[in-house]
């Protein structure tokens, strides 16, 4: 493998490359009046639409955080719960198994509009949205985490003079925490997922609503601004997860690459 | 060395009979097994596999539960203390917890217990630094090696200072030498303790080596063959007791027992072919 800074440096090149490519087909060759402005905007309309409309982009950005930062948080406290029940209470899970899958095979997406038609186009339907994305990635996560501690974890534990309380602090909490944090990743992106597609179904405020009005009103720099927003977001908010998983997990053995 | 006979019993087994229900109707796994141990021995107890080893281990630290149709007998303990650490049990797989760091794992039996965390670390370490385990602290099993983790598996449950310990082959699964390593680190501890210990193990050689005494057991339905009086004095050290005249008598001895105990079951194995 080359060196980082390499790395880094070719990174940033790449990055450039597209970026003054873009500029000059589409600023300079392409003139603005042509339709093509149209779908391909540029780099620096971008910057100007940012320049214009932060402040609409900066309350959309925050109300669809606090959605999915809501349904995060409700995804993964209801997903631990039920799936720590789940995997204690074996006729629990052997009822309710099927209708889990069935409504976890349901694509979120389709299943936005309902929620809005129940809760209004307010926040509620938003956070609704998300967290049925979070739910089942944790639930399901928890459930294979709790039946996967090791037995002999409890027994050796047991017999150093544990009560049944301390065992769930000792052995149980910790071995769900962890598996709550190695889907942390995912939950993030898919918490972020519902909350846009919660607002795509009918919504006053939030980047998937801006999203659909710009379209609507054909301002494709408005339209790229909000998909560049949503990137960094994405990229921070997962690498944020990626830390805190690596640092709480710090237990595990590190991957074996093939 | 059977100098502390005016001891009064530690733990005392009497007449105990464990069956197993199975699809081809029960089987007799413990035959009436008699066994009296005093406050501060070192027992080791071998046998053929599956005679029934780790299953009077469990009896005796209760850890399952039998009906009353299955178990006969007793087992009595003369317990100093009320206290849940009383009785110490190492398995032979190490069962520390992965998220824990080396003294993390270490203090989990105190913890427990409920000491005060400063004091708690200060017992911690001084049994890191005595097993020889200094500067791996901060590490996780994942990164120790199999001697390592059952040098701290052991030490986790040494801390609480527990009255009864019992062993099931806790060095089974180590190489020679470490297990070397461990024989006389286990020897010195004892030394250094005099807690009760019962230890299981299938290696004839480390049962003369560590025990104060040795318990034969037959094969199922096992009973208690032979006992040997082993007259190694104390503090031993793994290398000096293997060519004193006392080890090497019990070694000849054991295995006289068990080679007759082979040639018995090879006999049997052939007359029962012979048969279909
Ligand atoms: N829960 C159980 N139900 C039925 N049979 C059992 C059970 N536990 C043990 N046995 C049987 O009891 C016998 C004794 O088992 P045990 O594990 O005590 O043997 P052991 O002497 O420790 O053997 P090893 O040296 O291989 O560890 C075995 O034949 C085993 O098949
Ligand atoms: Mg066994």
């Amino acid at each position: 493998m080359k060196d980082n800074a390499t790395i880094h440096f070719l990174r940033f090149g790449v990055l450039g490359a597209f970026l003054i490519g873009w500029e000059l087909l589409t600023g300079g060759w392409i003139k603005a009046t042509s339709p093509t402005a149209l779908y391909f905007s540029s780099p620096l309309k971008i910057i100007g639409a940012f320049q214009h409309e932060y402040v609409v982009l900066f309350t959309d950005l925050v109300v669809t955080l606090v959605e999915a930062f809501a349904g995060l948080v409700s995804g993964t406290i209801t997903g631990v719960l039920i799936g720590v029940l789940f995997a204690r209470y074996r006729l629990l899970d052997r009822v309710f198994e099927p209708f889990f899958q069935a409504v976890n095979a349901v694509p979120r997406p389709a299943l936005a509009p309902l929620l809005v038609i129940w809760f209004g186009l307010g926040m509620s339907s938003k956070i609704l949205a998300s967290w049925s994305a979070v739910f089942f990635v944790v639930f399901y996560n928890v459930y294979a985490g709790v039946k996967a501690i090791d037995p002999d974890y409890i027994r050796a534990i047991r017999l150093l003079g544990a009560s049944s309380g301390q065992i769930v602090s000792i052995v149980v909490v910790p071995s769900v925490v962890s598996w709550i944090f190695a889907a942390l990743r995912v939950s993030v992106a898919f918490s972020l997922l519902g909350a846009i597609v919660g607002e795509f179904a009918g919504a006053t405020e939030g980047l998937g609503y801006r999203l659909l009005v710009s379209e609507g009103l054909l301002q494709t720099d408005m339209v790229y601004a909000i998909l560049v927003l949503l990137m960094v977001v994405g990229v921070t908010l997962t690498s944020l997860a990626q830390r805190v998983e690596k640092r709480l997990l710090r237990w595990r053995p590190p991957a074996v690459s093939i | 060395m059977n100098s502390n006979l005016s001891q009064p019993d530690k733990i005392r087994i009497q007449r105990v009979r464990l069956t197993f229900p199975s699809e081809a109707g029960p089987v007799r796994v413990l035959d009436g097994i008699d066994l009296a141990i005093k406050e501060g021995e070192f027992v080791t107890v071998i046998g053929p596999s599956g005679c029934g080893k780790s299953t009077l281990m469990n009896l005796v630290s209760k850890t399952v539960e039998h009906a009353a149709d299955q178990f006969e007998g007793t087992i009595d303990i003369a317990w100093r203390s009320n206290a849940a650490h009383r009785l110490g049990y190492v398995l032979q797989k190490d069962t520390l917890l992965p998220w824990r760091t080396l003294e993390a794992n270490v203090g989990v039996g105190l913890e427990i217990m409920g000491m005060p965390s400063h004091e708690r670390e200060a017992q911690v370490q001084s049994w890191i630094h005595r097993v020889g385990l200094a500067g791996f602290e901060k590490s996780y099993p994942f990164a120790m090696s199999g001697g390592m983790r059952q040098r701290a598996n052991i030490i986790r449950t040494l801390a609480c200072n527990p009255e009864v310990v019992l062993m099931d082959e806790p060095f089974g699964a180590l190489d020679a030498q470490t297990r070397m390593t461990l024989q006389q680190l286990l020897i010195d501890l004892w030394h250094a303790a005099k807690t009760t210990i019962l230890f299981v193990t299938h290696d004839v050689e480390e049962s003369i080596l560590l025990g104060n005494r040795v318990v034969l057991m037959s094969r199922r339905p096992a009973k208690i063959h032979r006992v040997f009086d082993i007259d190694i004095p104390h503090p031993r050290s793994v290398i000096d007791a293997r060519v004193a005249p006392a080890f090497q008598d019990a070694y000849r001895e054991i295995w006289k027992e068990l080679k007759g105990d082979i040639e018995l079951s090879q006999l049997k194995n052939s007359a029962a072919k012979g048969i279909a």
